[in-house]
């Protein structure tokens, strides 16, 4: 009787124990991978603005037209970037 | 000129016949068991690693007997009844593996650099990918570590044994040896040896629960991808690794060690120190459970196998893996039907926590049936959130059973 009662109230609290972990673990998830996530979101899509505004000429490459940039391809500009200089 | 006779030129002869015939049948039937684990472990039958030394420890104890000054029988490898510090001190001159035994073994220091192994071997990122249903499946492969204590409280055996044995449905080793020193000082040797020798089963045993309890056309099912899959990085597992540790020791002081070395490996490994990640998966874990084996064998004298609680002890052991198997496929098979029918059951088994044994064995049974489905990451999470659980368990017993003695 003693043993029942004594696994019925360990099962409980380790069950509440658990889900409280899990929700431990996905509120660690949900601080940390939002903010990661968002902020290299917010500079791509910023990049995104300053290209479709054409303030992106710095990436343009010698010789070719900035036509030939596609708003696409920020990270690609980014690479030229890090080869050629910004001019 | 004294007469010199066999049994005391060959002490270890004569005491064999001098001991009475029940301790002479158990000290041969313990040679003859040594030697078997060792050909199990040379055959990989069961973990060689663990069974060569303890093999050989069984069969060289009960070899080794011979009549002490005073005149009683012993040998010159431990005494683990010591408690007297004069004693103890006097001991630790004379007997090989006292040092081993006293500052490693019966504080539980070897059982913490155990789990500080597991610790840098766990990829914590299989279950922060989804840890509600981790955590549930796992909650659901204890339930051997519940149902067995009042089956063996109906047995006769005592809460605190009771508890210690029902730690073997956790299928943790290290789990079972801290519990079992805490509550059953005089049971903790022949309990871990159940603990460890049935760790085998999960490999051996497991495929045939598998197949017997899961249909072949749902064996086969590889579940959806989660919705959105953001890569688990190396900060969000060190900060899980430091929360849950705080959390969890404040929650079960009594486990404290055990919940540090855990995460403490874990943190280890996340913060990328590589010098100590390779000392402790390496020399550490290996010598620990080298000298993990060879003490538990050491421990193995023939008066333990004529107690008579050993034989209830192997029947509980073998029942508790047994249940939190089953129960594992059960919280399968609820996460199968809420989903309607998108889950694979089969990785419910994983939440036994047997890193990473369950998981291999479960990913084996579902690509026997479907050999494209993939269930490794869900059963890994299922697996090392196996691990939390059985130290929450622990924590929770060793806490609890003294309110219960009151």
């Amino acid at each position: 009787m003693i043993a029942s009662y004594f696994v019925l109230i360990a099962a409980s609290l380790t069950f509440a124990t658990g889900f409280f972990v899990a929700s431990i673990i996905w509120s660690i998830k949900w601080i940390l991978s939002p903010k990661e996530v968002g902020e290299s979101t917010k500079s791509v899509h910023l990049l995104h603005m300053f290209s479709r505004q054409d303030l992106n000429k710095g990436f343009v490459a010698p010789g070719r037209s900035s036509e030939g940039t596609n708003n696409e391809s920020v990270f690609n500009q980014e690479l030229y970037q890090y080869h050629y200089g910004k001019n | 000129m004294e007469k010199i006779n066999l049994g005391t030129l060959f002490p270890g002869i004569g005491t064999l016949f001098s001991g009475g015939t029940d301790v002479f049948l158990a000290r041969l039937a313990l040679i003859a068991l040594g030697l078997f684990l060792i050909y199990l472990g040379k055959k990989k039958i069961l973990e060689p690693l663990l069974m060569i030394p303890m093999g050989l420890g069984m069969a060289t104890i009960n070899a080794a007997v011979m009549v002490l000054p005073g005149g009683k029988q012993g040998n010159l490898f431990v005494d683990p009844l010591i408690t007297d510090t004069n004693d103890l001190f006097n001991i630790l001159q004379i007997d090989w593996l006292q040092p081993i035994y006293t500052f490693t073994f019966s504080n539980g220091l070897i059982a913490c650099c155990i789990f500080m192994g597991i610790g840098v071997l766990l990829d914590v990122g299989y279950m922060l990918r989804r840890p509600f249903l981790s955590i549930f499946l796992a909650l659901f492969a204890e339930m051997g570590t519940f149902l067995v204590v009042p089956i063996a409280s109906a047995m006769g055996m005592s809460l605190q044994d009771s508890a210690s044995i029902a730690m073997v449905g956790g299928a943790d080793g290290p789990m079972v040896l801290f519990t079992s020193m805490i509550l059953s000082k005089d049971l903790f040797v022949p309990i871990t040896i159940v603990a460890y020798l049935y760790l085998g089963f999960t490999y051996g045993g497991y495929p045939y629960l598998i197949k017997l309890l899961v249909p072949k056309h749902i064996r086969g099912i590889q579940p959806p991808p989660p919705k959105k899959v953001n890569p688990i990085s190396s900060s969000q597992k060190l900060t899980f690794a430091v929360v849950m540790c705080v959390v969890l020791c404040l929650l079960f002081p009594v486990a404290a060690p055990l919940f540090f070395s855990l995460f403490l490996g874990v943190a280890v490994r996340e913060a990328d120190i590589k010098p100590v990640v390779d000392f402790i998966q390496g020399p550490l874990l290996y010598g620990s459970t080298f000298f993990l084996g060879l003490l538990l064998g050491i421990l193995c004298e023939a008066h333990l196998i004529l107690n008579p609680k050993i034989l209830p002890l192997l029947l509980l052991g073998i029942l508790a893996l047994l249940i939190s198997g089953i129960g594992g496929l059960l919280g399968g098979y609820i996460v199968y039907w809420v989903t309607g029918g998108k889950f694979n059951p089969v990785i419910g088994i994983a939440g036994v926590s047997c890193v990473p044994s369950t998981a291999k064995v479960a990913q084996k049974a579902v690509s026997q049936v479907n050999p494209k489905a993939i269930i490794l990451q869900d059963a890994l999470g299922a697996n090392i959130s196996g691990v939390i659980t059985t130290a929450i368990i622990t924590g929770l017993y060793v806490t609890l059973i003294p309110y219960f003695l009151k």
